[in-house]
């Protein structure tokens, strides 16, 4: 079976800039810099961009490439392949799980944009707005009250987008996945500049810029500025989850890595900041009347379906910049949700050596089980319980173990592998920090997010014991539920292993090579 | 509170380092040579064993 390939070095660009440009660049960077210094977050923001993200976009793109001469494109097989070892590529099964279980969420928040976008147009979102019911609109939205078609409109829209996404998935990775980047990214991009263009020219926009981009020089002090810094340059680049290991692993051994990856990062750098440091924050503060703790509180939900729209609603077109703020969001969440899907569909093709179609049905079958425990824990936590594994332990951690396989594994091969058909020289110095820098600095930053952060939510010391949730219809202490979704993922992820065994028994009780790279040699 | 001298500075100057990147980056992009054919297999490399240097 032959893996597929990317069709041109353009496609992959906006495949992987896709897959980091997401609702994390237009809300969370704003409400980060705004609350963190302003300009002056900017300073460790691009510190963290050339020490930690560049860096280690590099090493995820030379391990993908690593995979694919051997035939893989996702953890087990990778891992496999570098110890040769009878446990590797149970430990390799750690790259599947932050994108299953960000996948168990993310296609439901997706699809809230989708439907969001809808309302926006038939005239909905702005009746709500207009009659201060929008808050309830989105309440009642997510918690699948408002029908319809006689159905949930909450599942109608994730059952759409589920089709959506998965049709996409199917073309393949140069038929479906590229061709899609090829339109949503210029589409995300020409929207997000005419909604520059519009929050640019509202009067006394400045006074709201001012908060984004006035230095506080005395916040550089603060070692929670550095640490905010890199893990917004961390999240927002998708590095650490094997999304890009995967898509990496689809460029051909002649080809380009390292202008590729810097290209798609200087794509998602100027979603962040340009776009992104644009939009959020100066329209809360001048038109919502909002101070930055306030635009802080809303969380990043709170940000997108109600203030936003509130402070659309205040200006010429509503409707239509509603629609194309929700549309923007949409074609973001789209091609990271596809890009956190494939490296499953991956492992069932190369590690099962099944055909895509069938790839496909059995991830989303999957991928749907967990979806519904989400859709249905959702008010219960179990996104938020979900979110903090796949989206933030996992990705730092998996980052973590990337840049010291990189640095003290593979070291020369890696460099070989990434400097492959270079189309641009990497500093000698920058070879320094990829060793000695990047993984120490990553160690530093997931002790240090532990200590502050991560820590107290994986020993749920911020839980109220007392506190208790509402699941399927009966009553539940909140700790009793989050120990039942971190019960749940377990069981994914022994799945998973048990489908990792099934695929090694498999390939060894066939005579001949299954392998592309094998069937040639 | 207004846009100070300095919020102007850091302002511009990230923009402008940043569209930069992104032209340098395109331009370096859209000018070099694209495989002749996607589906052209014997040009790639992926199909052959490879020998690291140790």
């Amino acid at each position: 079976m032959l893996r597929d390939n990317w069709g041109s070095k353009l496609g992959v660009i906006l495949a992987v800039a896709g897959s980091a440009v997401g609702l994390g660049n237009f809300l969370r960077f704003p409400v980060k810099a705004a609350t963190y210094g302003g300009g002056a977050f900017l300073i460790p923001y691009f510190i963290a961009l050339i020490l930690l993200a560049i860096p280690l976009a590099w090493m995820e793109w030379a391990l993908g490439r690593y995979a694919s001469i051997h035939g893989h494109g996702t953890g087990p097989g990778l891992i496999d392949k570098i110890f040769r070892k009878p446990w590797a590529k149970y430990a390799g099964s750690f790259g599947l799980f932050a994108p299953t279980y960000i996948s168990f969420y993310y296609v439901f928040i997706q699809s809230w944009l989708l439907a969001f976008s809808w309302y926006s147009l038939t005239g909905e979102l702005n009746q709500a707005v207009a009659e201060g019911t929008i808050s309830a609109l989105f309440g009642s939205y997510i918690t699948l009250q408002t029908p319809i078609l006689g159905m949930p409109a909450a599942l109608f829209f994730f059952g759409l987008t589920y089709l959506l996404n998965f049709g996409v998935l199917a073309s393949g990775v140069r038929k479906g996945i590229e061709r899609l980047n090829k339109i949503a990214m210029p589409l995300l991009f020409l929207m997000g500049l005419a909604l520059l263009f519009r929050v640019l020219t509202i009067p006394g926009i400045d006074e709201g810029l001012a908060y984004m981009w006035n230095p506080d020089f005395s916040a550089l002090l603060n070692p929670r500025v550095w640490i905010e810094a890199s893990g917004q340059v961390f999240f927002t680049l998708s590095i650490g989850i094997a999304v890009i290991l995967c898509y990496a692993s689809y460029v051909k051994r002649n080809q380009d890595l390292v202008l590729s990856s810097l290209t798609a990062n200087a794509t998602n750098t100027f979603a962040e900041i340009i776009i992104g440091g644009t939009i959020v924050v100066p329209l809360a503060i001048v038109l919502y009347g909002s101070t930055v703790s306030e635009v802080a509180k809303m969380g990043t939900f709170g940000l997108a379906f109600q203030t936003i729209p509130i402070v659309f609603g205040k200006l010429p077109f509503s409707e239509q910049l509603q629609s194309i703020w929700f549309l923007m969001l949409f074609f973001a969440g789209m091609t990271s949700a596809i890009s956190i899907q494939q490296p499953l569909i991956s492992f069932c093709e190369d590690e099962l050596q099944i055909r895509r179609r069938y790839a496909i049905i059995a991830v989303a079958l999957f991928l749907l089980t967990g979806s519904l425990f989400a859709i249905f824990g959702l008010a219960a936590g179990a996104v938020d319980e979900m979110d903090f594994w796949g989206g933030s332990l996992l990705l730092i951690v998996g980052g973590t173990l990337q840049a010291f396989l990189f640095a003290y594994v593979l070291r020369d091969r890696g460099w070989a592998l990434l400097l492959e058909g270079a189309q641009v020289r990497i500093p000698k110095w920058i070879r320094f920090v990829m060793k000695w820098i990047t993984p120490w600095y990553l160690v530093i930053m997931l002790t240090a997010w532990l200590a502050t952060d991560g820590w107290k939510v994986i020993a749920l010391s911020q839980v109220d014991p007392d506190a208790t949730v509402e699941f399927l219809g009966s009553t539940w202490l909140q700790t009793h539920f989050i120990w039942f979704t971190r019960g749940f993922m377990v069981s994914a992820a022994l799945f998973i292993n048990l489908v990792i065994w099934y695929a090694w028994r498999f390939r060894a009780s066939k005579k001949e090579p299954i392998h592309h790279t094998q069937e040639l040699l | 509170m207004t846009l100070t001298l300095g919020g102007w500075i850091f302002l511009i100057s990230a923009w402008t380092v940043i569209v930069l990147w992104n032209v340098w980056c395109f331009s370096r992009v859209f000018s070099s040579k694209q495989p002749s054919s996607p589906n052209d297999l014997s040009e790639d490399k992926n199909q052959i064993p490879v020998h690291f240097p140790k």
